[in-house]
């Protein structure tokens, strides 16, 4: 948070504004009732508003200090009323100092004396005033803070519940299937009765009802299988892959759909924008405690795609999260012509779930 | 009446195939050639001069809305898309002919009698740039321009642009890889570059901030910006304090 005063020229104005009013006032009312000469009493007006200015932007601190948050409001009066003695000495000897250095008036220092008692209550008030103030300012701004974190978490949740509702469809995918289908029917039957098998399939298993199903990387694998089955068909040679998943592996619980999105982006970045053929790479390591899951494909560094809304891996980490209790399990790699996401997944009993 | 010479556009075989299929059915059309991508795309339409084209919307490298702003007097559009939010919404608002694949023959002859209609009236398709315009509103941010010099189709990331400087109804797009014109104005480059990045420094230059190499004063109330590769732009007062606040 930035010191209220100096945030912008305006609240340095205003802040500044107080002080010097208060010391010209009574510099003016001095020289206008006779009780100081004109320049004397101008002296000490700005020698004490000056130093009491200064001395109000140092109070800032004492009440950053003193968070209600984090301290007892016992701890924090006393520290305020510790605060104000100082501040007030301070002001006085400072002030003084100056005051007396530059004016060298008997009458003066007879004036100071009668003031002393005034200036020490408008002292400690002046104090009291600010840090109300300040202590107002930081409650305003933690408020706004705590607004926007609000609307930006419900955004979230709104974000992420439509994003789920959508990631168990995606219509490109769908739409474009359909349409090829449509084609082979005309051209190639027997192919086309191959793929709306295929698609029957992969939709029935991406329909499945709830998003913390677990099931076995073999099964997840076989559902992936379909899919890139279909999408060779709409890229020929172009999509190549292949599932290099070490013994031990294929029996692992995984939340099911999870690695949908990673071979959709593999698609959408990697197959679709080259003109060379891609291979995406399953790779699957089994480890004391859980598994590596790691997908690589080749992709055209040159080449530029459209954004995505990049839901995906953000859905991901977050379903990770809430199943297992870290946001350090997906990780990604970027290399030259390389891309290679990584999941963690902790065995079955280590798990929060 | 003359056939009506046809361009198909899509960058899935089996689309084509089936769309071919159809076209075969109906001797209005004259198939004068097929493209796989935005590039060919272009070009086959500067050489070939098609009356009618089918145009995917989804394809590699260049979308077949960019594809369009690269095309000066485009020849009536018939687009083909699986799927996508914010060219439907566009389409309805212009009336347009869009196919959703997968279609029925029957509709590639409806979409044929509107083309026939729009060919022999001479009507020429206003729609398609209020189209782009509809279109570009629904846009979210940019991420890469695509421009167009002699026959040659580059797609910039919007990083390597310097700076976009504003010509009447047109822009000149100044970036690592030369100089473009491109027919949009400034106030769609305005509102689709990140606004952190690109700052409205006059009312002819939109910069970007990232290759900014200093800013000096000449007189009492103006100023010049030097770009990281020499060029000299004006910056107007208001330009100047757009420009301070970006860079705080």
């Amino acid at each position: 948070m930035e010191h209220p005063v100096t945030a912008n020229r305006i609240s340095g104005l205003i802040y500044w504004f107080f002080p010097v009013a208060i010391g010209v006032i009574q510099a003016v009312f001095n020289s206008y009732y006779q009780i100081l000469p004109v320049s004397i009493a101008f002296i000490d007006g700005l020698a004490y508003s000056l130093i009491l200015g200064i001395l109000g932007i140092a109070t800032w601190y004492v009440v950053r200090y003193n968070d209600p948050e984090k301290s007892s409001i016992i701890q924090i009066l006393s520290s305020h009323v510790a605060a104000a003695f100082v501040f007030t000495s301070l002001w006085m000897l400072l002030a003084g100092i100056i005051a007396k250095i530059l004016i060298n008036d008997p009458l003066y220092d007879q004036y100071l004396k009668g003031l002393i008692t005034i200036r020490i209550i408008g002292g400690l008030l002046f104090y009291a005033l600010l840090a109300s103030i300040y202590y107002i300012y930081v409650y305003r701004h933690h408020n706004r803070e705590k607004q926007l974190r609000e609307t930006e978490w419900q955004n979230q949740i709104r974000k992420t519940q439509l994003s789920a509702l959508k990631t168990q469809i995606n219509p490109h995918f769908l739409f474009n299937t359909l349409n090829s289908i449509a084609s082979l029917t005309l051209i190639n039957p027997e192919k086309a009765h191959g793929m709306v098998i295929a698609l029957s399939d992969f939709m029935r298993y991406s329909l499945r009802k709830q998003q913390d199903d677990m099931v076995t990387l073999e099964v997840e694998l076989n559902n992936i299988g379909l899919y890139l089955q279909i999408e060779k068909i709409r890229f020929g040679n172009k999509l190549l892959y292949r599932f290099d998943v070490e013994e031990g592996c294929k029996h692992h619980l995984i939340p099911n759909l999870i690695l949908q999105p990673l071979f959709e982006n593999a698609i959408k970045y990697g197959v679709y924008e080259t003109s060379n053929p891609v291979e995406i790479i399953l790779e699957a390591r089994k480890f004391p405690n859980e598994m590596e899951i790691k997908v690589i494909n080749d992709f055209d560094p040159e080449s530029i795609p459209v954004k995505g809304e990049g839901v995906g891996l953000v859905n991901i980490n977050d379903r990770l999260r809430l199943l297992y209790g870290s946001s350090r399990l997906l990780s990604i790699e970027r290399e030259k012509t390389q891309f290679s996401v990584k999941l963690v997944i902790p065995d079955i009993a280590e798990s929060i779930h | 009446m003359n056939k009506i010479r046809t361009l198909i556009i899509d960058d899935e075989s089996l689309a084509r195939d089936l769309l071919r299929h159809y076209l075969s059915k109906d001797e209005r059309v004259e198939l004068v050639g097929e493209c796989s991508n935005g590039f060919e795309g272009v070009l086959a339409i500067q050489e070939l001069n098609p009356d009618l084209v089918f145009l995917d919307i989804q394809m590699p490298k260049i979308t077949g809305f960019e594809m369009l702003e690269l095309i000066s007097n485009p020849p009536v559009i018939i687009f083909s898309t699986a799927y996508d939010q914010y060219a439907i919404r566009a389409f309805e608002a212009n009336a347009i002919d869009y196919l959703l694949k997968p279609y029925p023959f029957e509709r590639v002859v409806v979409a044929l009698n509107k083309t026939v209609e729009q060919l022999k009236n001479k009507i020429a398709s206003p729609e398609i740039s209020k189209l782009i315009e509809t279109h570009d509103e629904e846009t979210g941010m940019l991420n890469r321009v695509v421009v167009k010099s002699g026959r040659k189709i580059q797609v910039i990331p919007v990083e390597s642009i310097h700076y976009v400087e504003s010509q009447d109804d047109f822009v000149m797009i100044y970036c690592n890889e030369g100089h473009f014109m491109k027919q949009k104005t400034m106030k769609f480059f305005e509102q689709h570059l990140d606004e952190k990045q690109f700052v409205r420094i006059h009312r002819s230059y939109l910069l970007n901030l990232m290759h900014i190499s200093e800013i000096q004063q000449y007189e009492k109330e103006s100023w010049i910006v030097l770009t990281k590769q020499g060029a000299k732009l004006k910056v107007s007062k208001a330009g100047y304090s757009n420009l301070k606040e970006k860079l705080k």
